[in-house]
């Protein structure tokens, strides 16, 4: 059974035409999925419905089981909080608080995240440390000190540890790697598959750089499932 | 909790203007909380101006008059009362106490109050506070005169300096009894009453000043006769213009001004002061209710400056709401945590503008009893401040709907797409 499948969703902003209209669109567990998306080709709306922030006026998502456009604002917003992590390809983090504590936000919002990292027998902040660990984070001075002190680059890779943190079924990752350089990119796109992997979630990697697409279980373009992109002549 | 500890870390980010936006809380509340303290204070220190005199007698006019001539020195009684009509109220069984008061006479603009010694064993003030002498004892002699403290202290007297008293009320009088000086013999203890700013002297002495003046103007009599040869004289007054009371049993006052008020031999009128009083401060008030609403008003000012910081960041803070968004926070936290803020902010600067009068009033309350007598120490932390408190905190969390819909309306727009 897939993790995300999307049937017939059709979505219009208020007062427009119909935006965005996809007959079939799916994710397995686990499964790594490369999504090619232009401007315009409606990616924000589409990240939109599958974190259950947007609900579609037609069709079908359902998630892990569950019909989103069944369940109420607060029940998609707990799935949203329990089960997926978001990587925004800039500005990430609260600037007020500290790296530790960015990292850690999702499970002071959802218990059942919360408890799964701790049913694993760590604390929270051991976690955080042991993610951030593993994206290169090591220097124990960064983690308590203000977010706005970061890198770019350290910044992303703060925001990769809190999309991971509790192991979501589904990282969504909206362009992570445009505001990195060719080196940093790369390191952080490994990392990123990598973690995934290792927490078991599947990752939907939105990217406009074909290049990228490479490292994927599968590549999909959002200008072909959507029927009401604008193709670009 | 989760959302206390993020309202609280987002405001102490921008604390900088956070501290500006509870500056002027905290100043609008210290305002109308400091307002209403002098308001309730006054008003305390002004219906104590006289208490422990169960009525006031005099010729009959209104209640308000003649309180206002006897106690508050203000106006002129009308008509006085006969020496004989006081003998007879002394006389009363139920009558505890009289002391009599004659009006009339000023020396450079203070109201000279001829009395007995009488008066300074039974006018008491704020709960029943003594009439003190800070120096000298009372009056003994025709020729002495006690002064309240604020004539000693803005005429500069000592104890043992000659004053001459004039005739009439006005600060300048053509008509001094000149020739005839009095020595100041005591100088009382600051009372906050109008008793600090009057000359009083015995009833004789009213008599003796006036030998000679019983037309109103001199006649050549007043000039011939010297002090001394005033003392041989009988001095006992012909009529006084009012006299304080005190009743053996309170309870039966209505009972005594009844007999005041139908007493056959002259018309008569009895008041009882604290209702006088009270109706007086109807009328004072006033400017005191006035001000209380004018810094009501500051404090709606204080709120819309909290409303206006908050509706300001929200630009900047779209990125943030988006961010919360997507870590799993639901609208409902998006509204909460704004109008958490708007608490924190309304909350804080209360509870400093709060503080701020009770630290004013510690280290102004000596300085504020002597110069105007109003004595602020009585006003303690009471329920009036935790309901400013709470209506200020409330009214701001009310307030902070306005930027939190705002917000939801943004963050709902935006999704999860952060606009750069």
């Amino acid at each position: 059974m897939s993790l995300l499948t999307l049937k017939d969703v059709e979505f219009a902003w208020p007062n427009s035409a119909p935006f965005l209209n996809i007959a079939s669109f799916e994710i397995a567990p686990g499964e790594h999925v490369f999504l090619k998306g232009p401007s315009g080709s409606g990616k924000s709306t589409l990240l939109g419905l599958i974190s259950g922030v947007l609900s579609a006026q037609k069709g079908e998502i359902s998630f892990d089981g569950q019909d989103l456009a069944k369940l109420s604002g607060g029940a998609r917003d707990r799935v949203r909080a329990t089960d997926m992590g978001v990587v925004f390809q800039l500005f990430n983090l609260l600037p007020y608080l500290s790296v530790m504590s960015n990292v850690t936000l999702p499970c002071k919002l959802s218990a059942a995240r919360r408890n799964r990292v701790t049913n694993g027998g760590d604390d929270l902040e051991t976690e955080a440390r042991r993610l951030l660990e593993r994206l290169g984070l090591t220097d124990e001075k960064l983690l308590n000190s203000p977010v706005t002190n970061l890198s770019v680059g350290q910044q992303q890779r703060v925001a990769a540890a809190r999309a991971l943190i509790g192991a979501p079924k589904l990282i969504i990752a909206d362009e992570p790697t445009s505001a990195l350089d060719t080196r940093a990119r790369d390191a952080f796109l490994a990392l990123l598959k990598e973690e995934s992997e290792h927490a078991g979630s599947a990752l939907l990697f939105v990217s406009h750089d074909d290049g990228l697409g490479d490292a994927f279980h599968r590549r999909v373009d959002l200008t072909q499932i959507n029927t009401l992109a604008e193709v670009p002549a | 909790m989760t959302l206390l500890a993020l309202a609280w870390a987002s405001l102490w980010n921008r604390r900088g203007s956070a501290l500006l936006t509870i500056l002027a809380v905290a100043v609008s509340v210290l305002l109308f909380v400091g307002v209403d303290k002098l308001r309730t204070s006054s008003e305390e220190s002004f219906s104590q101006t006289i208490s422990g005199t169960d009525m006031i007698v005099g010729a009959r006019t209104s209640p308000v008059s003649l309180v206002l001539f006897s106690i508050f020195h203000i106006g002129d009684p009308a008509a006085g009362m006969t020496w004989e009509s006081y003998e007879w109220l002394a006389d009363r069984e139920d009558v505890a106490w009289t002391v009599p008061i004659s009006l009339g006479d000023s020396h450079l603009g203070h109201r000279v109050v001829g009395t007995t010694t009488d008066f300074f064993e039974h006018y008491k003030y704020r709960d029943g506070q003594d009439v003190t002498f800070a120096e000298g004892t009372a009056f003994d002699d025709l020729y002495d005169v006690v002064i309240g403290a604020g004539v000693a202290e803005e005429l500069e007297y000592a104890l043992g300096d000659e004053i001459t008293l004039s005739h009439g009320t006005g600060p300048v009088s053509f008509q001094s009894h000149d020739n005839r000086p009095f020595t100041i013999t005591g100088i009382l203890n600051p009372t906050g009453t109008p008793i600090d700013g009057s000359v009083l002297v015995s009833l004789p002495a009213i008599e003796a000043i006036h030998v000679g003046w019983q037309s109103g103007a001199p006649s050549p009599l007043a000039n011939i006769l010297t002090a001394d040869d005033v003392r041989q004289l009988d001095l006992t007054p012909h009529v006084i213009s009012s006299a304080l009371v005190g009743l053996t049993d309170r309870r039966r006052s209505l009972l005594a001004m009844r007999a005041v008020n139908t007493y056959p031999e002259e018309a008569l009128l009895a008041a009882r002061p604290a209702q006088a009083i009270a109706e007086i401060w109807e009328l004072v008030g006033v400017a005191g209710k006035a001000l209380l609403a004018v810094s009501g008003f500051v404090i709606v000012v204080g709120l819309v400056s909290i409303l206006t910081s908050i509706l300001t960041s929200l630009r900047e803070r779209r990125r943030e709401m988006a961010v919360l968004r997507a870590v799993g926070a639901g609208p409902h936290h998006i509204v909460l945590l704004l109008i958490c803020e708007a608490i924190f902010l309304a909350a804080i600067g209360s509870a400093i503008g709060i503080g701020l009068v009770y630290l004013m009033i510690a280290l102004a309350a000596p300085m504020f009893e002597a110069q105007f007598g109003i004595a602020l120490a009585q006003s303690e932390f009471g329920s009036t401040d935790m309901i400013v408190f709470a209506v200020v905190t409330a009214s701001a969390g009310l307030l902070g709907l306005i930027p939190a819909l705002q917000a939801l309306k943004n963050s709902l727009a935006d999704g999860l797409s952060i606009k750069l």
